[in-house]
């Protein structure tokens, strides 16, 4: 990374914004006259690292309320102006369309249900703060989804417990995905009303089983996140149980799946009694080791509906330059899904043995903060450690595209597995970024796009895109996993 | 489940465009990180399972209070003040951290009551500390405009919420000016309080127990109510509500029996001191406050107070403690050649009408009262509408006609301060720093941050403590 | 707004107005504004005055499925037949006449049922050319039992306390659209107990 050029770095004491604003200020930086490279984030661990690579110094003083300004200019004259252009960006960003421009916004939970009453809430604020604003919303008697992540178990247990008590319900935390009546939340994709009913502890889970459903033609009422933890041996269960009363309740629902990880055989017990209690249908799709993958799920479901199983759809590359030959060598995932990226790590250790991770299947298969190995890896892009102060992969592309260059690049890698989610929330054309990267590959890249046919990015288009750029395309990360294993024990073999 | 009409989105502003992308009413709550350091505290608080139900109770409390004006008559007598006892305004202080107008309005007391010939040798008295004792207003059922000082023979506003049988108190105002109040000890200060003392006091006790037993003591709530739609804030603008008072008793007055050129004193007194109806007001405001005290889990503020050094509240849920920190200088205009550097840290227990719900988070209904201050009639409706974000809730009783008949802002929450870093909007005059210059200027003042994560800490350790 | 969109009507309907099944419904925006520059459609999305209408969102427009109770005693009633048809497409003034929203309430009544009404259906389709764009889009909407929020509430209501008010609040509907859609509803209705009541 060059080293030139005037280096500025200033820190600002209680200015405020959230990662996707500092995101779109940055970019808005780079591209000002004079400015070689621009970051405005918050003063988090992780974003220091990142600073500190491009070859900024960070004052040690600065905390995670501050806010970073880091410049890297032509020349010192060009600073004002650049200073200049980094106000109005703020400015700009925290611009709304409000409506009525005299009456301020509120500045809490509490203060904007007195304005909206009926308001479902979604909160997406620091985990250290989801809390405060999420009890606002119970104590007012309403729903809230909690998209924020590292909200401390005791936290959640307050939130659910009261819920319970005043017959709420709680999405999250760390619940990055809901379909309520149709309105998509969260990241979440455009699908169509129909019988099925979805409770998830998992975000992308439940975003595949949408995309494949939508794919086979069946539409879903409601899918209703519970966060990773609800069917934890702490938490028992309780938003869960609250989700499938509500689908139980819903005349259009005819049947309910809940996609989950493994819970304990305790908490499972309880649900499946609870589950038999109910009027409708149930299925569950409990992921783990040995138990059916989300296309399989996906399968059930529309068999119990009583719809033929259809051949999901497979897209090949069609660019015609260098085949590219599988090679001997590693499988590497980079995914942004965490759920996508731990079923395919469980097929993948089935077949190829044992698979290092950010979120290993057990912890002796830990990744160093390299994220590299002199193995099979799947990372996950989405989680906690390599998010915190920054967007999600599925808004900002760049630490995935960065390690996917240096994979692609790497002389042991035999094959590439790639997640590309598509639905409201994210980036707004994945493949852009993606497909000039995958183009230069030697290696055969598999890429699973979830999305559904209605999904704002334009799921034909995206498909087509990476296609061209010669990845070949999947619906179901099932089989994108077991295409892309195939090409590493090809690649062995020979 | 059906398709929510409406969402309440707090955080990335990127969920709120979807939401709104999909054809579905959004409402976008400006979010940012709470006060450094209160995170935790916040969670404790949060997760009390009394604090809602006791910030409902603390605020119904409030709201539901009625003062009627029942008596006048001397502190030594309503308040068992005895000789050498003087009370202040504001939280606990001393002589030694005690700033101009407090020690020149204990000077005027001390002379007053005849601990000493002059006011001037009070120094050497209150510098010794034998035989003399001082305590906040509060402490006994009192409030103390400015320097606030009350000594045994003060005549003093009984005020009573009738249900409970719950009493406050406030001194009798002595226009403006040089006075003690102010911190000024001159002859003429002497003089009037003398003459308050003797003969305005018993002829205003007259009056009032007349109307009280004929027909029923004054409302003193149903003046505020009418007075916040004629101008007044009932903090820098009571003359509304001295003319109200001044109809209810000026008949019993005149026909009290005393001779008629103390009558046209009194009433001449009354109707040309505009400020006359703050001592009414502001017990008013504590009278309904201490309804709320006690409450177990609450976070409700039921009194901000000065003393001209140190700026104090007390929270509901936290029995007597004091949260304090340094009183700021007020911003805004001066008169005559007064600057900011004439002026004295804020002072007076004045800010009781802030803490139930109007003064300056009412100042949307008295225009006037914003140029006074230096703002702007936008700004006005603006504080207005900021102070609901740390309210609990609004004032049926007490409504602004220019915000479509809103209720006042009322509740000061200690979380939600903590929460938006919007502190407490507060109208005030401004004493000059040296005792008895008298008022140099009126502006807009805050409490000290600070107070109010100290007072949160409280809350979420006696939470813990709860178990 | 309403579009003619390959011989389709697609409306373009702010939250005020009613929610034909055959529209596009926003919150945003002067619908008279966009409305003044051309329409196009490109990519797949609707463009009015060059700002694209894109679909963020699908909403359920289907009639919920109804089960007729067959132990109500039938009323007398005289069933709808293709003759009738005839005489009520296109039948009344303005958008959608009268006579087609108490066909699309028949039809969709039926659809809610799962009852098929293959003669019915035919003659409709064959009639639609004579009226409205908008009105054949409904009619052929309710066809496939696709009806205003506010018949779907009706019909789900149905043999519930919440019956008298949803009828109110359908009979609310435009200046004859909601009690024209209502008499279709109760003419099928009426027509399918008395032929589920007959002995078999």
């Amino acid at each position: 990374m060059s080293r030139d050029g005037f280096l500025h770095v200033e820190l600002r004491h209680g200015a405020y914004a959230d990662s996707v604003t500092l995101l779109q200020v940055s970019r808005a930086v780079q591209d000002l006259d004079g400015v070689l490279a621009a970051q405005v984030a918050m003063a988090t661990g992780l974003n220091i690292e990142v600073l500190t690579e491009m070859g900024f110094e960070v004052p040690g003083e600065a905390t995670t309320n501050d806010l970073v300004v880091a410049l890297r200019l032509a020349d010192a004259t060009t600073l004002d102006d650049a200073l200049g252009g980094v106000d109005r960006a703020l400015l700009e960003a925290n611009k709304r369309d409000d409506g009525p421009s005299e009456v301020a916004p509120p500045r809490t939970t509490a203060s904007a249900l007195r304005r909206a009453p009926d308001g479902l809430v979604l909160v997406s604020v620091p985990g250290a703060s989801a809390f405060v604003e999420a009890m606002d919303a119970l104590d007012a008697g309403n729903d809230v989804m909690v998209f924020s992540d590292n909200v401390p178990l005791e936290q959640e247990l307050v939130l659910k417990g009261t819920a319970e008590q005043r017959h709420l319900l709680v999405m999250g935390p760390d619940c990055g995905t809901a379909v309520v009546g149709g309105l998509g939340l969260g990241f979440a994709n455009t699908v169509s009303p129909g019988p099925v009913g979805i409770v998830a502890a998992s975000g992308t889970g439940c975003q595949q089983l949408l995309a494949l459903l939508d794919h086979a033609g069946v539409g879903v009422t409601s899918a209703l996140g519970v966060g990773g933890r609800d069917l934890s041996t702490d938490v028992r269960g309780i938003s869960t149980r609250e989700a499938m009363r509500r689908l139980d309740a819903d005349a259009e629902v005819e049947l309910i799946v809940i996609v989950s990880k493994p819970p304990d055989a305790d908490v499972a017990t309880r649900l499946r009694d609870y589950a038999a209690s109910l009027g409708t249908p149930v299925q569950l799709a409990l992921l783990g080791p040995g138990q059916p993958d989300l296309t399989a799920a996906a399968e059930a479901v529309l068999a119990g509906l009583g719809h033929e199983r259809p051949v999901w759809p497979v897209t090949p590359a069609t660019s015609s330059d260098t085949r590219r030959e599988s090679r001997n060598g590693w499988l590497r995932g980079l995914f942004v899904g965490g759920t996508l990226c731990d079923e395919a790590m469980l097929i993948a250790t089935e077949q190829l043995g044992p698979v290092r991770s950010n979120i290993p299947l057990s912890p002796d298969l830990a990744l160093g903060s390299d994220l590299s190995a002199d193995t099979h890896t799947m990372v996950d892009f989405g989680d906690d450690a390599l998010t915190t102060g920054r967007a999600h992969p599925m808004i900002d592309p760049t630490l995935r595209l960065d390690h996917l260059a240096r994979a692609l690049a790497a002389d042991d890698t035999a094959a590439v597995l790639l997640d590309v989610v598509l639905g409201h929330g994210a980036e707004p054309d994945p493949s852009a970024a993606l497909a000039p990267v995958i183009a230069k590959a030697r290696q055969p890249v598999v890429v699973t796009v979830v999305g559904t046919a209605a999904d704002p990015q334009g799921l034909e288009r995206q498909v087509g895109a990476l296609a061209e750029a010669g990845a070949e395309v999947h619906l179901s990360n099932a089989g994108a996993t077991r295409r892309a294993i195939e090409h590493v024990t090809d690649g062995a073999i020979r | 489940m059906t398709t929510p009409t409406h969402i309440v989105s707090a955080g990335a502003g990127l969920f709120a465009d979807s939401v709104a992308a999909q054809a579905v009413e959004v409402t976008r709550v400006d979010w940012h990180p709470p006060m450094p350091g209160t995170e935790a505290d916040l969670a404790t608080v949060a997760a009390d399972p009394l604090r809602r139900d006791a910030n409902a109770h603390a605020l119904a409390a409030m709201v539901g209070v009625t003062a009627h004006l029942v008596d006048v008559a001397p502190a030594s007598e309503v308040l068992g003040l005895e000789k050498g006892q003087f009370l202040h305004a504001g939280p606990p202080i001393g002589w030694d951290r005690a700033s101009g107008p407090l020690r020149g309005g204990l000077m005027a007391g001390a002379a007053l009551e005849g601990l000493v010939e002059r006011p001037e040798d009070a120094v050497a008295l209150f510098e010794s500390g034998t035989g003399v004792e001082f305590e906040p207003c509060h402490h006994r059922g009192t409030v103390g405009p400015m320097a606030g000082v009350v000594t045994p023979s003060m005549w003093m506003f009984v005020l009573e919420d009738l249900e409970t049988g719950a009493r406050t108190h406030c001194s009798l105002n002595e226009g403006l000016g040089k006075v003690l109040r102010y911190g000024a000890y001159s002859p003429e200060v002497l003089t009037r309080l003398a003459w308050m003392r003797d003969v305005l006091g018993p002829l205003l006790q007259t009056a009032v127990r007349t109307v009280r037993d004929d027909s029923g003591p004054v409302d003193v709530t149903g003046i505020l109510t009418q007075m916040l739609q004629m101008g007044d804030e009932a903090h820098n603008r009571n003359r509304a509500g001295t003319l109200m008072l001044l109809r209810d008793l000026s008949p019993a007055m005149v026909t009290s029996g005393a001779d008629p050129t103390d009558v046209a004193e009194s009433l001449r007194f009354v109707g040309g001191n505009d400020h006359f109806f703050l001592s009414l007001a502001m017990p008013a405001c504590k009278l309904a406050l201490d309804a709320a005290r006690g409450t177990e889990g609450s976070t409700m503020v039921v009194a901000m107070a000065r003393n001209g050094t140190d700026f104090g509240i007390q929270v509901a849920g936290t029995g007597d403690e004091w949260f304090t920190g340094p009183a700021q200088v007020a911003d805004g205009l001066f008169l005559g050649d007064y600057g900011p550097e004439d002026a004295n840290p804020d002072i007076g227990d004045s800010a009781i009408t802030e803490t139930a719900g109007i003064g300056g988070f009412a100042m949307a209904t008295a225009p006037a009262i914003v140029r006074l201050v230096g703002g702007s009639v936008p700004d006005a409706l603006a504080t207005s509408r900021r102070m609901h974000e740390i309210t609990l809730g609004e004032n049926p009783r007490w409504t602004i006609p220019v915000l479509e008949f809103q209720g006042v802002p009322s509740g000061i929450d200690v979380t939600r301060v903590c929460r938006t870093g919007i502190l407490p909007q507060i109208n005030t005059g401004m004493a000059g720093k040296q005792a008895g210059v008298g008022q140099v200027g009126a502006g807009l003042v805050n409490p000290p941050a600070e107070i109010f994560p100290a007072a949160l800490a409280r809350l979420a350790e006696l939470s813990r403590a709860r178990g | 707004m309403y579009l003619d969109v390959g011989g389709w009507c697609v409306g373009v309907v702010d939250q005020h107005a009613i929610q034909v099944p055959c529209a596009l419904g926003t919150r945003t925006g002067d619908l008279g504004e966009l409305g003044a520059g051309p329409a196009y459609i490109a990519d797949g999305v609707l463009h009015l005055s060059g700002v694209p209408l894109v679909i963020g969102r699908l909403r359920r427009v289907q009639v919920p499925a109804l089960r007729i109770n067959p132990a109500r005693r039938p009323d007398p009633v005289i069933p709808l037949d293709t003759e009738t048809v005839g005489r009520l497409v296109g039948a009344g003034d303005g958008l959608t006449p009268r006579g087609d929203d108490v066909l699309c309430g028949w039809l969709a009544m039926h659809r809610a049922v799962g009852a098929a009404t293959p003669l019915i259906d035919e003659a409709v389709r064959m009639r639609m050319q004579g009226t409205t764009l908008l009105s054949a889009t409904l009619l052929d909407c309710a066809l496939h039992g696709e009806v205003l929020p506010q018949f779907a509430a009706y019909v789900g209501a149905l043999g519930t306390p919440l019956q008298p008010e949803a009828e109110r609040e359908l009979l609310a509907v435009g200046h004859s659209t909601g009690s024209g859609l209502l008499e279709g509803a109760q003419w099928a209705v009426a027509e399918l107990c008395a032929s589920v009541g007959e002995p078999a």
